[in-house]
């Protein structure tokens, strides 16, 4: 495990390591093909190990795309939520078949999010939300996913208290419904380190009960919050329209 | 748990070596800078926004070496790597001195690019880079690849000749990527143009697409003031689809704009007629009433004058709270309708129609402007 000290040397790679420790949910065949990843990689360069460890991740992921399991007591029938940036969704809309540029995307949305719910789904026909997976919030009991003891005032605090990347501009907030075909997944590792950029601030779960999100260490400190994966849904889905925070 | 936000400012000191390898590592993965997973560009492209001027200069040409590194060897790049350092020409490139020769760079690799992600992030390069091919190209584009760049393709007509964009939609399967493309680049048109400028090209072509887009496209330009109706009504499917909604209470339109929208205006408001009539049948009282004269006002035929006399039997007969009101919209309409009153004067007339007392009335009290009809009437013997 010299290669996990060596990420774990990097402050960045620090918490992706510790991630690795806590996870519980994983079954021994996919730790194997973890551990056989890493002892194969020759290079202690830490971005050859980060780039282990994401292809190893990928590997389990093909074979078993949500290796926690269903999340058992999380009802399907409640809003979900997920905020992402408005450029970063513009941007990821851009890569889909009916993508423009992410400027264009970007204006039109601004105009589209004054409509009411039936007109924007007319005009967002089939839009993905999001990539597989799609990370979602949920507050049991409420109407409201992203209800929370903190005040969502601004785009930094959605960021930091859904451990989004630190970015900078408006944030896009979309609450909707999962169509009875998708169900919602507590995330574990392999989730969070299949990408090529990290998810920095996941959390695993230390039991099957929970997914949660380590929120980034703001003033006044912030709770974790719920978090799921899920298949990806469409703006079909939606139930108010989305939202843009500054 | 810390912040761990990026150090940007330790990034633009380094030198611009060192900074070409940092937007390379975070583009293809090897970076442990936190981003987001999905958008590996999105870092570089922060990373821009917090740099002053001279700073940003350094950005350019970093990512602009990087794409002449991609041009010449794009076996090195795997393909989803090529596409996010692409996409960085929004915001990197788009003001930068190498804004024109990163255009032509990407009309190139079009040429000999296969990778679909890739096409059409260099389709939208060359749209965000200002360079304006003319629509021939697009058009052999959407021959070689289909609906798999609809978006792209729709961006780059709509913003190098409107007219060329929509003639283009006649020619396109209109997937639900394509609708939603479609919305995304009139919303962006609107924002860029107006609604005064964009409606005379729509209207060329509206009544050749399908309802999915018409329908919220008229919404979408109700919103901006403007009626798309007459264009929309010219097929019958979306006269009937805004007359139901007009009777269902559901539209915003005006009847007088259904009904004076279609070409095939004989059928079609014999047809809105009837469904009024039914209407009318079971929507008894005030808010029926006033809805259905009103929707009426520009009619002129049998039945039309048919439910108008009945309304006017009603009045008489006491079932109507409003009576005067009523009686004076309904006697205007009877009255307006020359050639319907004389009809039904003689079908009313043989078929001892109970409606035929309500009907002398009005005829008795139209004399004074439709004299000669009354007359006309009187000679065929279908008024007694």
């Amino acid at each position: 495990m010299d290669r996990l000290q060596r990420l774990q040397d990097e402050t960045l790679g620090a918490q992706a390591v510790r991630n690795l420790y806590a996870e519980e949910r994983l079954s021994d065949a996919n730790w194997l093909a973890l551990i056989a990843a890493l002892v194969a990689q020759p290079s202690m360069d830490v971005g050859a190990i980060k780039l282990c460890v994401i292809h190893a991740m990928r590997h389990i992921w093909n074979m078993t795309p949500f290796p926690g399991g269903i999340a058992l007591g999380v009802p399907t029938k409640i809003p979900y939520g997920r905020a992402s940036s408005s450029e970063a969704f513009a941007r990821l809309v851009s890569r889909s078949p009916g993508g423009t540029s992410a400027s264009t995307l970007l204006k039109a949305l601004r105009r589209q999010m004054l409509y009411d719910l039936k007109a924007l789904k007319a005009q967002w026909k089939g839009r993905p939300l999001g990539l597989f997976p799609m990370w979602a919030t949920f507050e049991l009991g409420s109407a409201d996913p992203f209800r929370h003891s903190h005040t969502f005032a601004t785009a930094d605090d959605v960021r930091a208290c859904l451990g989004l990347p630190p970015e900078t501009g408006p944030v896009v907030s979309f609450i909707y419904e999962l169509p009875a075909a998708v169900s919602p997944h507590y995330p574990t590792i392999i989730e969070a380190y299949a990408a090529d950029s990290w998810n920095y601030y996941f959390m695993p779960s230390n039991t099957n009960l929970a997914g949660k999100t380590l929120p980034w260490n703001r003033t006044p400190a912030l709770d974790t919050h719920h978090e799921v994966v899920h298949q990806v849904v469409t703006a079909d889905q939606l139930v108010t329209v989305p939202k843009e925070i500054w | 748990m810390t912040t761990a936000d990026v150090n940007y400012a330790s990034i633009l000191n380094c030198s611009r070596a060192q900074l070409r390898d940092w937007i390379r590592d975070t583009l293809t993965g090897q970076s442990l800078v936190p981003g987001n997973p999905e958008i590996p560009e999105m870092l570089t492209a922060e990373l821009y926004r917090h740099a002053e001027r001279s700073a940003r200069v350094d950005i350019e040409h970093s990512v602009f070496d990087l794409l002449l590194s991609y041009a010449r060897n794009s076996a090195t790049w795997a393909e989803e790597h090529a596409e996010a350092l692409i996409r960085l020409a929004d915001p990197v490139l788009v003001g930068s001195e190498h804004r024109a020769e990163a255009a032509a760079i990407f009309v190139t690799l079009l040429k000999q690019v296969d990778n679909v992600n890739v096409r059409r992030a260099l389709i939208q390069g060359i749209t965000v880079l200002r360079l304006r091919l003319p629509s021939s190209v697009w058009l052999e584009e959407y021959a070689r690849s289909g609906d798999a760049l609809i978006g792209a393709l729709f961006e780059a007509l709509a913003l190098t000749e409107p007219d060329a964009f929509m003639q283009f939609t006649l020619r396109v399967t209109w997937t639900a990527a394509a609708v939603d493309a479609f919305f995304t680049v009139i919303n962006a048109l609107l924002a860029d143009r107006g609604a005064y400028e964009l409606a005379p090209s729509i209207q060329r072509v509206l009544h050749c697409w399908p309802s999915d887009v018409v329908e919220p496209l008229v919404t979408l330009f109700d919103h901006e003031g403007i009626s798309l109706l007459g264009a929309a009504m010219e097929r019958e499917e979306f006269w009937l689809f805004y007359l139901r909604s007009v009777l269902q209470g559901t539209a915003s339109l005006s009847a007088r704009d259904v009904l004076s929208g279609g070409t095939d205006s004989r059928h079609a408001r014999r047809t809105f007629a009837l469904a009024a009539i039914s209407e009318y049948s079971t929507q008894r009282g005030h808010a029926a009433y006033v809805r259905v004269l009103e929707q009426l006002s520009v009619c002129d035929n049998v039945e039309v004058l048919q439910l108008a006399t009945t309304i006017l039997n009603d009045t008489y007969d006491g079932h109507c709270t409003v009576r005067g009101e009523i009686r004076d919209m309904a006697m205007s309409l009877i009255k307006d309708s020359t050639g319907a009153l004389t009809t039904l004067a003689s079908e009313s007339s043989r078929t001892h129609d109970p409606l035929r007392g309500a009907l002398r009335r009005v005829l008795l009290r139209a004399t004074n402007d439709k004299g000669c009809c009354v007359r006309r009437a009187r000679n065929t013997g279908t008024l007694v």
